[in-house]
């Protein structure tokens, strides 16, 4: 009865983070992927002031001095993500993103989901990569005029 | 993005189609209704472009020159700059503990025209130990910490100290006959500075703050010659002087070492019953910021 119970726990376990996993896009994976990465920078808000903003959740990974394989992954994730998404601005150079707005389908509460990405050059002719995922209640249109996105 | 694009554009084959007069200067062709276009990515990141329309077919020819700068992407979240810059003011400003600040040594003067009190000396140290608040900048802090004073008030101008019992001095004019007189009100205590120091160039820079004064310990005594050629000394103790009081302070300090302060005593050391009523204005040497 007692292993019953146990395995009934971890039955129900597996199946709840199976269900919190089927949330994330791929960019969110590629985010806890690489963040352990030399280097890299996350950051995390959940709550507080993001509600402010009609948000509930941020995350954003910045890769300082991307290698190309680990650029190769993140960008076919973005590609990945791109081809799942409801709404898209995406700009290329050289055949590869630059830049990408996109717009997921929303989660089972309902709340929005939004990849930027951006590659940008990096010192030593690799990459500077931002990563960024953002879950709320704000339209994309609330959200493109709450960040700043500037090309110069 | 920007690429310069330019169009170096062969027209092979017979163009036999006439450029519309209206249009812009740098339009090359104008099909109108082409039957077919084809792309062709050529190498050396040329393209070539076959149009086949008008009663003709057109070969073009263009090539992309990419000036070498990829554009920077910048992207600015307010909230992120926001949490980041309180988290700069919350663990940008430190706290440091130090010792030995502020030796001093200069001029008192009585700032109530008193007579007999005269133009003296004081020392001491304003902080021993103490502590400051730094700010991210490093430039601005708000230190505290505790030092020690001595005051040297001279009497004189034919004025001396005389006791009235029961721990009470006043200023009695000099006796006749009295020769070599020398009277004071020596005063030990605590000080514990609260000051707000900036840094203007470099080390230099300047503090303000207030000082809490604890008179620990005060005594008077005169010392003077009887015609007869005696020598006389007197000293009063268990004095009733002010037990606290609050001096104004200002340092401006040239370098790390040495500064110039400006001290003000506006609370009298003692009451009218009790003793001398003066306030004192002290400037001098300051040595350590």
């Amino acid at each position: 009865m007692r292993y019953r119970l146990i395995l009934l726990a971890a039955c129900l376990a597996l199946a709840c983070s199976a269900a919190r996993g089927a949330d994330h896009s791929e960019s969110e994976r590629m985010i806890e992927r690489y963040s352990s990465e030399p280097g890299a920078e996350v950051t995390v808000i959940r709550g507080g002031d993001l509600t402010r903003y009609g948000l509930s959740e941020y995350r954003s990974l910045t890769l300082p001095d991307v290698t190309a394989t680990t650029l190769d992954a993140i960008a076919g994730a973005v590609k990945a993500d791109l081809e799942a998404s409801t709404a898209r601005e995406v700009s290329y150079r050289d055949g590869r993103i630059k830049y990408a707005f996109l717009t997921l389908a929303p989660t089972g509460e309902g709340l929005n989901r939004y990849v930027i990405f951006v590659c940008n050059p990096a010192h030593n002719g690799r990459r500077r990569v931002v990563l960024i995922a953002i879950e709320g209640k704000a339209t994309a249109r609330q959200l493109q005029n709450l960040i700043k996105i500037t090309s110069k | 993005m920007r690429i310069k694009a330019i169009i170096t554009a062969l027209v092979l084959t017979g163009i036999s189609g006439s450029a519309a007069a209206e249009n812009a200067a740098d339009t090359i062709k104008m099909i109108d209704c082409p039957g077919a276009v084809t792309v062709i990515h050529g190498s050396n990141g040329k393209l070539q472009l076959k149009v086949k329309g008008d009663g003709a077919d057109y070969d073009f020819m263009a090539e992309n020159i990419a000036d070498g700068h990829e554009p920077v992407i910048d992207i600015d979240v307010p909230f992120i700059r926001e949490t980041s810059e309180r988290r700069r003011r919350r663990y940008g400003a430190t706290w440091r503990a130090f010792s030995v600040r502020g030796a001093y040594v200069g001029a008192s003067m009585p700032s109530d025209a008193v007579r007999g009190i005269r133009t003296s000396w004081e020392w001491g140290i304003s902080q021993i130990v103490g502590a400051e608040l730094l700010s991210p900048s490093r430039r601005t802090a708000l230190t505290i910490g505790v030092g020690f004073f001595h005051r040297m008030q001279k009497v004189g101008s034919g004025y001396h100290i005389e006791g009235a019992g029961d721990g009470r001095i006043f200023l009695a004019p000099d006796g006749e006959g009295m020769r070599s007189v020398s009277s004071s009100v020596s005063s030990f205590g605590l000080q514990l500075p609260v000051m707000l120091k900036q840094r203007l160039v470099g080390p230099t820079g300047m503090a303000i703050g207030v000082v809490g004064m604890w008179n620990t310990y005060t005594r008077a005594s005169t010392k003077w010659t009887d015609p007869d050629g005696t020598s006389c000394r007197r000293k009063y103790k268990g004095l009733h002087q002010r037990a606290f009081s609050v001096d104004g302070l200002f340092i401006l300090n040239f370098g790390s070492e040495i500064g110039w302060y400006v001290r003000y005593s506006p609370f009298r050391m003692f009451h009218r019953s009790t003793g001398p009523e003066y306030s004192l204005w002290s400037t001098g040497l300051n040595i350590g910021f």
